[in-house]
């Protein structure tokens, strides 16, 4: 029996416009359903702990995102945060995000205790499926204790991460392993801070530094690190504001080129 | 984003200019999967001519280390410039990859770390 040969493809120059139309439609459908779907996978409100205040936003630069964060409330006094970008943006990222979700939340379900060992459990569970998609993501995984002020958390090439001690500098505070989905087993060392009355934390992905202005140039780490201490004594949901309006400001007319997701904690 | 390709021995040297981002990657990642997949597991990067890298442009680099590593080869950098070489620190995939300063010595660490099969050891 002989094999018929494969259609094909018709270039879509060919193609007549009411096709071209229908199709445009159907896809930007689809593309707003998705929108739809992955919104329901970002936290709906930001929660309330003991001893910090925390905000949290977000900025797709297509309509679906491959940034992701997440909270997990643990107990009244322990809160579980993440923050993750997967490489790429767009569809293929987007498919990841709500996996690194549930995956992290299942780590948590299974008796997981420490952002160490949710991670190792991410990035066991993950691997292949990154490795075979030729992607990986970065991940920040945070615990914070209200007890203790204490913020244990593991850096799997999360960037940029900020710290700001409240009679300190902001200071870049760099991951301690390689993004999830590189190795087999994550190398990553689980690190700790305080988060006393005033301190504050920034966890954000590279779409906040590698914005562009009409010059082509980079807004980078040095304005962002400038630019929190300039507004750290605000609020976490003013000094995401500000931080946004520079970025906006900075790019001026340019279109958002990267996913951009800013969580902040801040010790109260 | 410009790409040009030198042969050497058992090493094939990728010298890039320009972007590598999620606009130009696609070539990259071509080309990584032809070097990969053919006779030659052994690729140097030289990123001197690069002036921005993001995810996509490193999620190529290390797809395409995975695929030399799995078949006994593997993937190094060399001459990165001062703002890839933050964003390698950062995100620690400088952790993964081998860096080198120059071609040279990238060159170097392949015949050191992988002498040719004829290459006898006195008894």
């Amino acid at each position: 029996m002989s094999t018929l040969p494969s259609p094909q493809p018709i270039p879509w120059e060919a193609m007549p416009s009411t096709w071209l139309a229908t199709h445009l439609t159907t896809l930007t459908h689809e593309m707003d359903m998705a929108k739809q779907a992955q919104a329901t996978f970002y936290p709906q409100q930001v929660p309330e702990v003991d001893g910090v205040a925390i905000f949290a936003e977000f900025r797709p630069a297509m309509q679906v995102s491959g940034d992701y964060y997440d909270f997990v409330p643990l107990s009244a006094h322990e809160l579980l945060f993440t923050v993750g970008d997967v490489s790429n943006k767009g569809l293929t990222a987007a498919f990841f995000t709500p996996l690194m979700r549930k995956v992290i939340r299942t780590a948590l379900k299974l008796g997981k205790s420490t952002p160490k060992s949710v991670l190792d459990y991410v990035n066991a569970d993950l691997y292949d499926e990154f490795s075979r998609a030729a992607m990986f993501t970065t991940t920040f995984i945070g615990l914070y204790e209200a007890n203790s002020r204490r913020l244990r958390y593991v850096n799997a090439g999360q960037a940029p991460v900020i710290y700001r001690r409240t009679d300190g500098s902001a200071r870049l505070l760099q991951a301690d392993g390689p993004p999830v989905g590189i190795f087999a087993y994550s190398p990553c060392v689980e690190q700790e801070l305080q988060l006393a009355p005033g301190d504050l934390l920034m966890v954000g992905t590279d779409g906040l530094v590698e914005v562009r202005n009409s010059a082509n140039e980079i807004f980078g780490y040095e304005r962002l690190l400038h630019l929190v201490d300039t507004v750290c004594s605000h609020t976490p949901a003013s000094v995401t504001a500000a931080i946004f309006y520079k970025l906006t400001s900075f790019a001026a007319a340019r279109k958002r080129e990267d996913d951009q997701t800013l969580l902040i904690i801040k010790g109260v | 984003m410009n790409l040009q390709l030198t042969s050497y021995d058992n090493v094939t040297v990728l010298k890039i200019a320009g972007r590598i981002d999620s606009h130009s990657v696609q070539r990259l990642r071509q080309q990584l999967i032809v070097n990969a997949s053919g006779t030659e597991k052994n690729i140097i990067l030289d990123l001197a001519g690069v002036d921005f890298i993001d995810s996509s442009g490193l999620a190529a680099i290390v797809h395409g280390m995975k695929q030399c590593r799995a078949v006994g080869g593997d993937l190094r950098l060399c001459k990165t410039p001062q703002a890839v070489r933050m964003v390698l620190e950062l995100t620690r995939l400088d952790k993964a990859l081998e860096i080198f300063l120059d071609q040279e010595s990238a060159l170097l660490s392949f015949t050191t770390t992988m002498p040719k099969a004829e290459v006898q050891v006195a008894a």
